[in-house]
């Protein structure tokens, strides 16, 4: 059975039998009749597949958002039209929402800020002049390219989807502004170099700095660790179980919202989310003596002699787990989203170049070269330029790190 | 599209059926219009004409929901003195597929009644040419429009 006309989320589809779906699917084909006359305003019989699809996509998203919110709603054949109808006035309910939630985010801004995620404040009121809640209500018309820590789920579309990386910013910036701007640009240029120009997200490395800190039991308001901090993380995670490390990781970043008078449960959730994706790059540091990279240390960053020579590669993945995230990368619409999967996954540099050869995309190359170090990117860098002399042709990634390397040089 | 118990299969089964039917009626329908002109579609004709219109679609990457184009090209051609019986269907089979041809081409921008017009004044300059009015007058037309260019001459 396929469920192309079907709202298939809505749990009230669960419950149905074949007969009622193929009534159900019969009275969505009878609403996109009439909502494709409505398009083309009658002057069109017949539409292109694509806006077909799109106007179909567009009804059952509507039908499919008042089922989920309404869990008593009649979701028989008969009730399709007005099942779209209230999904619709649903959808604009979320649009005014969302006007809100963006209000907040353009005035509660991050004290510092980069290209990324000030192109993307600014695109996101076209989103609202453009959304089409009547008949495309599942499309997200406009760029979102600021890469979020914890990215809004991929199953979420139109404005849900727009509200939730809403509230998502709004939880990071809030997290932003109890910190100084300097401390801030300082901790941005020690951790991604070229962090304004980079599509990076402003969270990760002071939510991770803020953790580190309050793991080696130091004040979080200032974000860099130095050899000692390094010493004492590394002493708590040695010989303790992954159970033991999140339960650490959890305490810890509740520690830093109570330091930092955080108390909103779902900021507090998403800082603990963000703690727990530390342990396994804590695990594959290892005994290094900074802590492998994780945290930033209060040198100046600059590498000293030798430092690439002392560069070990973290453990590989399999093949096939390999082929499965590479495969889910190529699914995968959002850099935020596939860069988040390359952060949990990926624990060597080899499976990183094998996935920057595989996906072949720029901004998820600039934004996967952007979240490495310096030691690793220098590291990149030699590879790509030991392809290049090796008569290799310089691919969208090889220039990228060769061009950045050259750069800061 | 696939239908919602038809593993594998398609949704325009149970969309082109019921709509191949209802083509076929109007289609009959049609020669009670045309027989003054000396047109008449045989039940053959109608049928292989019903099955060129799902084609058409199908080539295009159409969806057509209601009244079929076909019945609208023969109102709007069969009172053309260039169109004869002999070569009827097969002129409308390629002015169908002419007419959803060029709805992609104009990217929509034309009504379906405007295309239709275009296309019978190009049929007519033409001397009855099916090809002139795939070829040539028709595409300029559709550019016009694709850019925006106005082509009433009222307007311009």
């Amino acid at each position: 059975m396929t469920d192309d006309l079907m709202p298939m989320r809505s749990p009230q589809m669960r419950t149905m039998d074949a007969a009622e779906r193929k009534a159900f699917g019969e009275s969505v084909l009878a609403l996109l009749a009439e909502r494709a006359g409505r398009y083309t305003m009658g002057d069109s019989g017949s539409v292109r597949v694509e806006t077909a699809k799109r106007l179909l996509n567009g009804i059952l998203y509507c039908v499919d958002l008042h089922l989920r919110a309404h869990s008593d709603a009649d979701a028989s054949a008969s009730s399709v039209r007005r099942l779209y109808e209230a999904g619709v006035r649903d959808v604009e309910r979320l649009v005014r929402r969302g006007r809100l939630l963006l209000k907040q985010a353009e005035t509660a801004r991050p004290p510092v800020e980069n290209i990324a995620f000030r192109d993307t404040l600014a695109a996101l009121p076209a989103f609202f002049c453009r959304y089409d809640a009547a008949f495309f209500a599942h499309e997200i018309p406009c760029d979102i390219d600021y890469p979020l820590c914890r990215p809004a789920a991929e199953t979420l579309r139109g404005v849900e989807y727009v509200n939730d990386y809403l509230r998502r910013l709004l939880t990071e910036s809030a997290f932003l502004r109890r910190f100084d701007g300097d401390m801030l640009r300082l901790l941005y240029e020690r951790y991604y170099g070229d962090f304004d120009g980079l599509p990076v997200n402003l969270y990760t490395p002071a939510a991770d700095a803020a953790v580190g800190r309050a793991l080696a039991d130091r004040s979080v308001q200032r974000l860099f660790l130095d050899a000692a901090d390094a010493a004492a993380v590394r002493r708590r995670f040695a010989g303790r179980t992954d159970e033991d490390g999140r339960r650490m990781l959890a305490d810890a970043a509740a520690a830093v919202c109570r330091e930092l008078s955080i108390e909103s449960a779902s900021a507090r959730a998403y800082l603990s989310g963000t703690a727990l994706d530390l342990l396994p790059r804590i695990r594959a540091a290892g005994g290094a003596p900074d802590t492998g990279g994780v945290f930033v240390s209060q040198n100046d960053g600059t590498p000293t002699a030798g430092t690439d020579d002392v560069f070990t590669d973290g453990p590989m993945m399999d093949d096939e787990s390999l082929r499965r995230l590479i495969g889910r990368l190529q699914d995968c619409r959002s850099v935020s989203g596939r860069l988040a999967m390359v952060r949990r996954g990926v624990r060597s540099l080899r499976d990183l170049v094998e996935i920057l050869d595989a996906v072949p995309d720029d901004a998820l190359h600039a934004a996967l070269i952007g979240s490495l170090d310096r030691r690793e990117r220098r590291v990149l860098a030699r590879l790509a330029a030991e392809r290049a002399d090796g008569g290799e042709t310089e691919n969208g990634w090889d220039r990228l790190i060769l061009h950045m390397e050259n750069g800061d040089r | 599209m696939n239908g919602p118990d038809e593993p594998g299969g398609t949704y325009e089964l149970s969309v082109i059926g019921p709509a191949q039917r209802r083509l076929t009626k109007e289609l009959r329908a049609c020669n009670a219009l045309t027989a003054r002109y000396g047109l008449m579609l045989p039940e053959a004709a109608i049928g292989a004409l019903a099955q060129k219109r799902a084609d058409a679609l199908s080539e295009t990457g159409r969806v057509e929901f209601g009244e079929s184009v076909i019945p609208k090209l023969i109102e709007a051609f069969c009172d053309s003195p260039y169109l004869m019986q002999d070569e009827y269907e097969a002129v409308l089979g390629e002015l169908t597929d002419a007419f959803y041809y060029f709805k992609n081409e104009s990217f929509d921008l034309l009504t379906d009644d405007e295309l239709i017009a275009a296309m019978r004044t190009s049929y007519d300059e033409s001397g009855g040419s099916v090809d002139a009015v795939i070829g040539t007058s028709l595409e300029t037309l559709c550019r016009g429009r694709r850019f925006g260019e106005e082509t009433d001459g009222d307007d311009g």
